[in-house]
C-alpha cells in the first residue's frame, strides 16, 4: 500500500531550527503551527519529525493532547520533564526540585514541609513522607548515590562539614526557586496551587515552565546534544494544549536570552492566540497568511513574525498530496477528486485498486457511498454549508439568499481550516493557471469538502434544484444581472431522466445566442475568445448526474437532441461542446480524461460554422487535444 | 501501488557536534590504540609469574591441594608478614607422563605431603619461622622461565630451598645444574637417577637407580635356589636418565652374579609412537625364549602394555615369568589402563619401593608414632585432609620428607642468622644439607644425608603389584655390602 503519510515537507524547516545550536542562549526559535483540517496527516507528520532525530539520538519529548482528557499545565510539565529526564537522561534540576515543592502538603506548617522536603531529598524515598508519584523517577537528576556512597559521604560530611554533590544540586535549584517566588518561601508554593485562586495557578504554571526553559538552557550549553530539543504536541487544540502553550509562550517571553526548545504543535483549529497571522481563506490587504510547510524557513519566519508573545508562533500549513504514478491506474481520477486531501486520497486509492474502466471505477464509489460517509460528522451550520456548496465561491455564498448565518459561518470554517483561496480566473472556468499566476482570488472551499457537500445536497434532488434556482434567481435579481452565473446553477439541474432535457436546451440556447453576436471582429481579433470564457464559466457547474449509470449512455442522452441526431447545426455541436466540457471537469463524469477528444473535435466542428474566430477555435481543439489537465 | 513506506529523512545533528563527536571518536581511537600498544609492549616483555600459589594455576586437578597451599601462604603472610622463609616445591605440572616421569596423580599426592609438612610445620613449631610454599613447574617446556623466575626472587620473596624437582629426566637434570650454579639448596624426593649426583647445594632422599638394581637383583637371586636366566628391557629414550641408568645398573650387577644367565636385551622407545607395538614384540620374544626373568629398565607409563604383552604368550603363561621393576611402578593405579590379566598368576611383577604405606599406617612401623598420626586421620591428618588421596605410591612420602628435610636444615640455622641480622639465604641452607652430619626420622625411614648429597638407606622395599592394583610387601632387601 502506498505510504500517504509520507509528506516530509517539513524538512528544511525543522532541519534549520533544530540544528540551530551554537553559540547557545543566541537563536530564538519558533513554536512551529503544522495546521489543517482532520485528515491533513498532522500525526503522521509528528511521527516521521520524531523519527528523523533519531540518529544520533537527540531530546524528544512527544505529548498527546486527548481531547476528552483534562490535565492541568503542571501534569503536563511533569509528564515532558519525565520523559526528559529517565528517558533522555537530560538533567532538569529546577523543575524536578520545583515539581517537588508542589508535591507538599499545603495544609502543613513551613517547618513541616521543609521536614517533608528534606526527607526526600536527603534520599528516603523507599519511604517518603508523601506520595511522590511518577516524579520518584526523576529525583535521580538530584542524584542519588547509593548506599554505600550515601553513607560515606554522610560521613565525610558530618566530619569535614563538605558540601555533598546533591547539595550542590539541591542548592542551585533552591536558590533559583527562592529568587522566583515572591517572599521567597519556596514552600508557599504548594499553598499557592492547592488554595489561593487561577491567578496563584497560573502563577505556579509560569514558575513551572521558567524553571524547564532554564534548565533545557543550561543543559544545552555545554554542547552536549546534537539537535536542539524537540518538543511535539499532538492535537494540541484543547483546553489543556492551549493553556500549557500559553504558559510556555509566556514564560518564553519573559527569558532574556533564548532556550533550546524547537516546539511543532498539530492542530485542527486555528489558535486564537495567532492574531499577527492571516487564516487560510480570508482575503484581505496585508494578509499574512501561513505557508505551506515546504515554504517555511526560519528566515521567513523571522522576517514575518508578530511581537511580543505572538513573536514565537509559526503558522505552517501541512500540502496538498501531490498525485503519485504509483497509486495506480485513476491516478488522476483519484487525486482531482480528493484534491490531494490525504485522508480522502487513502480510502479512494484503497477503493479503486484494481478497478478497469470508467464505470467500474463509478460503481464502486456509488456501492461503497464513499461520497456519503467520509462528510465529516461535526461541521458549523451543516446544512447551511450543504446549501453553500452549490455556489462558486464563498463570497457569493455569503451573499445568498438562504445564508442567514453567513458571516459567523465563514468565520468557523476558516477557524476549522476548511477555506481556501483561488484565483477568479480558476473558479470561473475550472481550470488551473500556471502556478505564479497573480490576479484576484476569492474564498473556497476546500475542494474535498465541497465535492462530499455537493454529493449530500444532491441526495435530495429538490433541494438541489431549490438551491441552485435560488442562485439563479440570485445573479439575475442583483444589480448587475449575471446570466452566465445563471446559465452555471442552470446546467447544474440538468438529469439527464428525461430526453432533451430543456435546462440543458435553455443554457445551449443561451450560449448559441452568445455566440451569434460574439463572432465578429473587434479590430483585428475575433470575440470568440469572449465567447469561449463564458462557455467555460457555464460549464464549470456541478452535477447531480447518478453515479450508478452508464457513462456512455449518460452522455449520449444529453450531447445530443433528438431533433438533430447528426450534429449538423452550430446550436448542436455547441450542445456536444456543453456537455463534454461539463463532463470533462468532474472526475466522477470522465476519470480517463477522455472526453479531450470529443472537445477538440466539436470545436473543430465548430470552427467551420463560424464567420470569425476560426483560427481561436482551432487553437481551442489543439489545446484539448494535448489533454490539458484539470 | 508500492508497499515500500519511505523512510522518514534523518535530521543530521549539528555540523559542530559531529565535528566534536569526530574529534572525540579520533581521541578515543588513538587513546586505544595507545593502550593497546602499551599492553602489547607489557605482555611482549612481561613474563607471569611462575612461581604461585594460586589454586587454579595447575588444572582443577591440582585445585584443592593448591587451594590449601594458598590458605596457608595467606594465613602465614598474614600473622607472619615479617618473619617466615619460602620453600619452593618443583615438579612437572605442566608435562604429561610422557615427558614428566609422573603422573598428574602422583604430582598431587606429591603437593599433599609438601603441604601436609608445611602445615605441622606451622602448627607445632612455635618458635621456628613460618613457612610458606611456592610450586613452579619443571616440565621440558617451562623449566627455564620457572629458574629465571626462581632466581629473579630469592632474595624477594625470601626463598630459603627448592624441594621435589620431580623425576629423573633432562627437564630435571637441567634444573639442577642451573640451580646449582647459584648454590640453591635442592632436596630431591623421588630422583633416583644415578648420573644427578654431587651437584651443589643438592641433595636427594630416594635410593639411586644402583641401589634399586642392587636390590631388584638380590630379590630375585635370594628368591630362587638354581641359576635364574635374564633379560633386561630398556627404554631408549635419549630424555629418560632414569631407564638408561636403570639398566646400566641392572646390567652391572647382573653381569658380575655367577647365579645369573644374562640373555640378550631388548629395547624399545617410549618417545615413539609405535612403542606399544615394540614391546608387544618384545614380550614375544621373551615368552618364545628361556627367561624366566624380566628387569625392565623404563618408565611404569608402557608397563601394562608390556605386561599384557607377556600375557598373551603361551611361553609365558605356562612357566610363568616374572617382571622387576623400578620404583616408579608405584604410580600405576588400580584403573583398566593401569592393570593387566593374569588369571593364573603366572606374571608376577615387583618393584622396589622408594617408600612404602605401611611405614606410616602398620602400628608396627619403626617410624616416629608423631610422624605416623600425621598421616592418619586426625584433624589435620593426611588421610583427613585428602580423603581421596593414596599412600600407595610413596609420593606424599617422599615429598613430606624433603619439605621436612629443608625445613629443617632452615630451623638449624634460623636463630644464627637472627643473631646476625641477615636473612637466611639458599646457599646457607645448601651448606647445612652437605654438612655430612644431617639428619631426621623421616616419614620413609631414617635418613641420613651424605656429604655427597645421598641419603643412605640399608635397606629398601621390594614389594609386589598385584593385577588388580593392590600392593603387598615382599621384602626389605638389605643393600649392605655382602
Amino acid at each position: 500500500m502506498a505510504d500517504f503519510s509520507s509528506d516530509d515537507s517539513w524538512y528544511m524547516l525543522l532541519s534549520e531550527c533544530l540544528r540551530l545550536t551554537h553559540p547557545p542562549g543566541r537563536h530564538e526559535l519558533p513554536v512551529i503551527l503544522l495546521l489543517g483540517p482532520p485528515g491533513t496527516g498532522k500525526t503522521a507528520a509528528l511521527g516521521r519529525i520524531a523519527a528523523g532525530v533519531i540518529e544520533p539520538p537527540s531530546p524528544l519529548v512527544h505529548l498527546e493532547f486527548h481531547p476528552a482528557a483534562e490535565g492541568s499545565v503542571l501534569a503536563r510539565v511533569q509528564r515532558l520533564a519525565h520523559d526528559l529526564v529517565v528517558l533522555r537522561k537530560v538533567k532538569l534540576p529546577r523543575t524536578v526540585f520545583t515539581l517537588l515543592v508542589l508535591k507538599l502538603d499545603p495544609d502543613l506548617s513551613d517547618l513541616e514541609m521543609e521536614e517533608q522536603l528534606q526527607s526526600i531529598l536527603r534520599g528516603n524515598r523507599s519511604d517518603p513522607p508523601i506520595d511522590v508519584g511518577a516524579l520518584g523517577d526523576m529525583l535521580s537528576c538530584i542524584p542519588t548515590v547509593g548506599p554505600f556512597l550515601k553513607s560515606a559521604a554522610a560521613t565525610v560530611q558530618f566530619v569535614t562539614r563538605l558540601r555533598t554533590a546533591p547539595d550542590f544540586l539541591h542548592d542551585t535549584a533552591r536558590s533559583w526557586l527562592t529568587e522566583s517566588v515572591p517572599g521567597g518561601n519556596v514552600v508557599d508554593l504548594a499553598r499557592d496551587l492547592s488554595r489561593r485562586g487561577r491567578d496563584r495557578t497560573d502563577f505556579v504554571s509560569g514558575v513551572l515552565c521558567d524553571a524547564l526553559l532554564e534548565d533545557l538552557a543550561q543543559a544545552w550549553s555545554r554542547h552536549r546534544y546534537p539537535r536542539n530539543c524537540l518538543l511535539l504536541l499532538d492535537d494540541a487544540d484543547t483546553p489543556a494544549g492551549d493553556a500549557f502553550l500559553r504558559a510556555l509562550i509566556a514564560a518564553r517571553t519573559r527569558r532574556t536570552e533564548p532556550d533550546p526548545l524547537v516546539v511543532v504543535v498539530a492542530s485542527k483549529v486555528w489558535p486564537r492566540a495567532l492574531s499577527h497571522w492571516t487564516r487560510p481563506g480570508i482575503l484581505m490587504p496585508d494578509a499574512n497568511h501561513p505557508p505551506t510547510a515546504g515554504q517555511a524557513r526560519h528566515a521567513d519566519w523571522l522576517d514575518r513574525r508578530g511581537k511580543g508573545e505572538h513573536r514565537w508562533w509559526y503558522p505552517v500549513l501541512l500540502p496538498a498530496l501531490p498525485a503519485d504514478p504509483l497509486w495506480g491506474s485513476y491516478v488522476t481520477a483519484v487525486h482531482e477528486l480528493s484534491r490531494g486531501y490525504p485522508a480522502a486520497t487513502r480510502v479512494l486509492i484503497e477503493l479503486t485498486e484494481g478497478v478497469g474502466d470508467d464505470d467500474e471505477f463509478r460503481r464502486v464509489l456509488h456501492e461503497d457511498d464513499t461520497l456519503n460517509r467520509l462528510l465529516p460528522e461535526r461541521l458549523p451550520h451543516r446544512e447551511l454549508l450543504i446549501a453553500w456548496s452549490a455556489v462558486r465561491n464563498v463570497d457569493d455564498a455569503v451573499d445568498a439568499p438562504f445564508s442567514g448565518q453567513a458571516p459567523l459561518l465563514r468565520d468557523e470554517l476558516a477557524d476549522t481550516l476548511w477555506l481556501t483561496d483561488q484565483g477568479i480566473e480558476e473558479n470561473e472556468t475550472g481550470v488551473r493557471p500556471p502556478p505564479g499566476t497573480g490576479g484576484p482570488r476569492v474564498t473556497v472551499l476546500h475542494g474535498w469538502l465541497r465535492r462530499l457537500l455537493l454529493h449530500r445536497l444532491a441526495a435530495d434532488p429538490s433541494r438541489w434544484d431549490a438551491v441552485h434556482a435560488a442562485m439563479e434567481w440570485f445573479y439575475l435579481e442583483r444589480g448587475q444581472a449575471d446570466h452566465v452565473a445563471a446559465m452555471y446553477h442552470r446546467l447544474a439541474c440538468v438529469t439527464g431522466e428525461e430526453p432533451d432535457d430543456e435546462r440543458l436546451s435553455e443554457v445551449v440556447e443561451f450560449l448559441a445566442e452568445r455566440f451569434e453576436s460574439l463572432d465578429r471582429h473587434d479590430g483585428e481579433n475575433s470575440r470568440l475568445r469572449d465567447w469561449i470564457k463564458l462557455y467555460e464559466q457555464v460549464t464549470t457547474a456541478p452535477n447531480r448526474l447518478p453515479l450508478d449509470r452508464s457513462l456512455d449512455l449518460l452522455y449520449d442522452s444529453l450531447a445530443t437532441h433528438s431533433s438533430d441526431p447528426e450534429r449538423r447545426a452550430r446550436k448542436s455541436v455547441i450542445r456536444a461542446l456543453v456537455v463534454a466540457r461539463w463532463f470533462w471537469l468532474d472526475p466522477l463524469l470522465d476519470p480517463a480524461g477522455r472526453c479531450t477528444e470529443e472537445l477538440a473535435r466539436q470545436f473543430r466542428e465548430l470552427a467551420t460554422r463560424c464567420r470569425t474566430g476560426r483560427s481561436t477555435l482551432l487553437r481551442e481543439a489543439d489545446r484539448y487535444e494535448r489533454r490539458p489537465t484539470r | 501501488m508500492s508497499d515500500v513506506r519511505r523512510v522518514s529523512p534523518r535530521i543530521p545533528p549539528d555540523e559542530r557536534y559531529a565535528r566534536r563527536r569526530r574529534r572525540v571518536r579520533i581521541g578515543a581511537a588513538a587513546t586505544a590504540v595507545t593502550l593497546l600498544a602499551a599492553t602489547a609492549v607489557y605482555f611482549a616483555l612481561w613474563k607471569p609469574a611462575k612461581l604461585t600459589d594460586s589454586p587454579d594455576a595447575f588444572g582443577a586437578e591440582m585445585r584443592e591441594v593448591m587451594g590449601r597451599i594458598h590458605d596457608q601462604n595467606a594465613e602465614v603472610r598474614k600473622k607472619n608478614p615479617h618473619d617466615y622463609v619460602t620453600i619452593v616445591v618443583l615438579l612437572p605440572l605442566s608435562a604429561e607422563w610422557q615427558a614428566a616421569g609422573m603422573s598428574k596423580v602422583a604430582m598431587e599426592h606429591a603437593l599433599q605431603g609438601s603441604y601436609l609438612a608445611q602445615l605441622w610445620h606451622n602448627t607445632t613449631q612455635p618458635k621456628a619461622s613460618r613457612v610458606r610454599l611456592l610450586v613452579g613447574a619443571s616440565g621440558p617446556d617451562d623449566w627455564e622461565d620457572t629458574v629465571e623466575d626462581l632466581r629473579s626472587r630469592l632474595i624477594g620473596d625470601r626463598i630459603a630451598a627448592v624441594v621435589g624437582l620431580g623425576a629423573s629426566t633432562a627437564a630435571t637434570k637441567h634444573v639442577i645444574t642451573e640451580l646449582g650454579r647459584d648454590n640453591v639448596a635442592m632436596v630431591a624426593a623421588v630422583l633416583t637417577s644415578d648420573d644427578v649426583n654431587a651437584r651443589h647445594g643438592f641433595v636427594r632422599l630416594a635410593p639411586r637407580n644402583s641401589d634399586q638394581a642392587v636390590a631388584g637383583a638380590r630379590f630375585v637371586v635370594d628368591q630362587s635356589d638354581k641359576a635364574i636366566k635374564a633379560v633386561i628391557v630398556e627404554d631408549t629414550n635419549p630424555s629418560q636418565h632414569y631407564s638408561r641408568t636403570l639398566h646400566d645398573n641392572y646390567k652391572r650387577v647382573l653381569e658380575r652374579d655367577k647365579d645369573v644367565v644374562l640373555m640378550p636385551g631388548l629395547t624399545f622407545d617410549s618417545s615413539n609412537g609405535t612403542s606399544g607395538a615394540v614391546l608387544s614384540g618384545n614380550a614375544q620374544a621373551i615368552c618364545n625364549s628361556e627367561a624366566d626373568y624380566v628387569f625392565y629398565a623404563g618408565r611404569a607409563e608402557q608397563l601394562p602394555t608390556f605386561l599384557r604383552g607377556l600375557n598373551q604368550w603361551q611361553g609365558c603363561v605356562e612357566r610363568g615369568i616374572r617382571v622387576i621393576a623400578p620404583d616408579d611402578t608405584s604410580e600405576l593405579g588400580k584403573d583398566e589402563s593401569s592393570t593387566w590379566q593374569d588369571s593364573g598368576e603366572k606374571i608376577k611383577l615387583y618393584y622396589t619401593a622408594l617408600a612404602h604405606s605401611a611405614n606410616v599406617t602398620d602400628p608396627q612401623s619403626k617410624i616416629l608414632k608423631s610422624v605416623r598420626d600425621r598421616f592418619g586421620t586426625a584433624k589435620d591428618g593426611y588421610q583427613n585432609l585428602f580423603p581421596n588421596g593414596s599412600l600407595d605410591d610413596g609420593d606424599a612420602i617422599m615429598h613430606y620428607d624433603a619439605v621436612c628435610v629443608a625445613m629443617k636444615a632452615i630451623d638449624d640455622l634460623l636463630p644464627e642468622k637472627a643473631n646476625e641480622g641477615k636473612q637466611l639465604e639458599p646457599k646457607h641452607v645448601s651448606e647445612r644439607l652437605r654438612s655430612g652430619s644431617f639428619i631426621l626420622d623421616g616419614a620413609s625411614g631414617h635418613i641420613e644425608i651424605d656429604k655427597y648429597g645421598n641419603a643412605s638407606r640399608p635397606e629398601l622395599p621390594v614389594v609386589r603389584l598385584m593385577p588388580n592394583g593392590d600392593v603387598r610387601l615382599e621384602k626389605l632387601v638389605s643393600l649392605a655390602a655382602r
